[in-house]
């Protein structure tokens, strides 16, 4: 739909309404046209290919359906269904078509760029330094939920990389009152979704923060060779500990191994069906999967006691 | 004299751009470089594992042509690649006529398979490049995605085919 | 690293070697979190007669996460091993893991899984198909081509 447009008439900018109801139309195109490019690559590679390259494949489909259509300056599917099409940044002419270009090769290989880039901080991780792959992941999280309440409350982007090549979507067609009414109405709805959105995020982030800031002040307390710690951590709880020979005499010898840390039971914990642990160990394990590591009975963290004298 | 604001945004913009398309394309060249570098690798590998490989399907016919052909050489070579699938009802022929002349460290490539299935699960494994039938000696012919395991079938229809492919 | 394995290692050390049949022990002492360990064939079994190195990896959340373990490429024909990577398919070493089981009980899983392949979880598609096929003559035959393939080469 290449249409030309004098350069001092701008279109109305699409509400959020419009923009989530084309993305959702052509997400379920997309999502046919998978299917039928899965079975020609069936047909032709076989089913093993086709299990194993799951997501290349939906991408490369993605990608040539953007190419046939926003590349060429034709609308897909879903923006003809609400009829809004592509307009630049001032709202006052079409985008240049190699922002377009831009925008699709960067939908198509961002994907592969983060994953590389996590995978390899991933790997600084492994080898000893700060757990940088969490913060990373945080902060990317933090923009694309930013990103997200700016387009509910604006209604303008709903792509991040449609955001950063300046293709904004207006209506295609002139809007009478009673339509612009009801669309008014509808960009309300997303604004109060968009302050959700930003609520959401904030106490999201505001933990994170304190824990950053904590980790960096905390030092740690010193274990020795024997994995043993030499220096008190600060408890308010004294610790129960099977080390002692007077403490817990009726519970003997072997058993008084935790069969978890391997070392003789802190504070000694059961589950409802009796096994007992260190706390800390069991405590751990619990949240992993509520059961108890022994028997596998169910056992919630809340279930667990600790023993005392 | 500055240009006018319009000129200056615009040369603004272009740069932008231009950075933008410099980094997409070194992100571009980097995962394609990542990419085919691994793709290369393990061509090479298979390459290697399937070079020249033959496997035989054992049936009636390639019993009969033992005298002519002599299979327990190509078994006792160092130099081929072959492995041979005993078709159920040919065990006791081809352990007699053939096996007993093979050397006790090859026969591990004569494979004796009970049903017909098996065969071709084992063709599947072995994803040998050459793959050598009889399919009227084999009940239901060749199934259909054999041909995604081997590189080319040579389907024998007479004794003759035999002596072709493996000339004396 | 986690204080376990340290504590692992220190057990399998005083057990002495009769106690450990698989000769588990860490690729570098220093470094705990590489360990190897030889599988001998069971008896009854394609794989009598030969021994096979396994790679042990122990992930940092260790004992929470189990332990991951791998042949070398290409020299493990079984069901549940890929056999072009060596990834083991064990529900010991996913969901069935709890850690109460070391580094040992890991490694005698897969010592197990040798002599009882579970064709319900197939890595190797055609192997597990002829083991399901009941085919045992074509199956053993396979695994035994490939051990001795592989040992030529």
């Amino acid at each position: 739909m290449e249409c030309s447009m004098t350069g001092t008439h701008a279109l109305p900018f699409a509400d959020a309404a419009s923009i989530v109801q084309s993305r959702q139309k052509d997400e379920q195109i997309e999502d046919i046209l998978i299917k039928k490019f899965t079975n020609v690559l069936q047909a032709l590679k076989g089913q093993l290919f086709t299990n194993m390259h799951p997501t290349g494949i939906a991408r490369a489909t993605k990608f040539i359906y953007l190419l046939i259509t926003t590349l060429r300056g034709v609308s897909t599917l879903g923006e003809e269904y609400v009829d809004i099409l592509y307009v630049n940044r001032s709202g006052r002419g079409l985008p240049k078509r190699y922002s377009r270009l831009l925008f699709i090769l960067s939908t198509f290989l961002g994907p592969y760029a983060l994953a590389k880039l996590t995978k390899r901080l991933r790997k600084g991780d492994d080898e000893g330094n700060m757990n940088l792959t969490s913060v990373f992941d945080g902060m990317i999280d933090f923009l694309l939920q930013f990103h997200l309440m700016t387009f509910y409350v604006k209604g303008s982007y709903y792509n991040v990389f449609k955001r950063i090549f300046g293709l904004r979507y207006a209506i295609g067609h002139k809007v009478d009152s009673a339509e612009g009414k009801m669309r008014e109405q509808n960009a309300h709805t997303y604004k109060i979704l968009g302050y959700v959105v930003l609520i959401q995020s904030v106490s999201k982030g505001i933990p994170i923060i304190k824990e950053l800031l904590k980790t960096r002040h905390k030092s740690e307390p010193q274990i020795n060779e024997n994995g043993v710690l030499t220096e008190k951590p600060q408890t308010t709880i004294s610790k129960i500990s099977l080390r002692d020979p007077e403490v817990m005499p009726f519970i003997s010898g072997p058993s008084r191994d935790c069969t978890l840390c391997l070392l003789p039971m802190t504070n000694p914990s059961c589950a409802p069906c009796g096994h007992t642990y260190c706390w800390d160990c069991l405590f751990k394990w619990c949240n992993e999967r509520p059961e108890c590591p022994l028997c596998r009975q169910t056992c919630a963290p809340q279930q667990i006691l600790m023993l005392r004298q | 004299m500055a240009p006018p604001r319009s000129q200056r945004k615009r040369a603004l913009n272009c740069t932008g751009a231009l950075v933008a398309a410099v980094g997409l394309g070194v992100t571009c060249w980097y995962l394609w470089k990542n990419y085919t570098g691994e793709a290369e690798g393990e061509q090479r590998l298979s390459r290697e594992e399937a070079a020249e490989s033959k496997c035989v399907v054992v049936t009636p016919s390639v019993c009969d042509v033992q005298n002519m052909v002599h299979w327990e050489m190509l078994i006792n070579s160092d130099q081929e690649d072959i492995v041979f699938l005993v078709a159920p009802g040919c065990h006791d022929r081809f352990s007699s006529e053939v096996l007993s002349l093979v050397d006790e460290q090859f026969k591990y490539k004569a494979i004796n398979c009970e049903t017909v299935d098996g065969i071709w699960y084992c063709v599947k494994s072995l994803m040998k490049q050459q793959l050598y039938v009889i399919p009227s000696e084999v009940s239901n012919g060749i199934p259909n995605d054999i041909a995604r395991y081997v590189q080319d079938i040579g389907q024998w229809r007479t004794r003759e085919d035999i002596l072709v492919a493996f000339p004396v | 690293m986690s204080q376990r394995v340290l504590r692992e290692y220190r057990r399998l050390v005083a057990a002495g070697g009769a106690a450990n049949e698989s000769n588990l022990h860490p690729t570098d002492p220093a470094d705990l979190t590489h360990w190897e360990a030889t599988l001998e064939g069971p008896q009854g079994t394609p794989y009598e007669g030969h021994s096979f190195p396994l790679r042990v990896t122990v992930p940092d959340k260790y004992p929470t996460l189990p332990p991951s373990v791998c042949f070398p490429k290409r020299t493990m024909p079984h069901p549940n091993v890929k056999w072009d990577t060596g990834e083991v398919c064990l529900d010991t070493l996913a969901g069935g893991w709890t850690p109460v089981m070391d580094l040992q009980y890991a490694v005698m899983a897969v010592r197990r899984l040798l002599a009882e392949p579970n064709p319900e979880s197939p890595l190797n598609l055609e192997l597990a198909a002829l083991s399901r096929l009941g085919d045992h003559k074509a199956y053993d035959g396979i695994i035994k081509y490939r051990l001795a393939h592989s040992s030529i080469k």
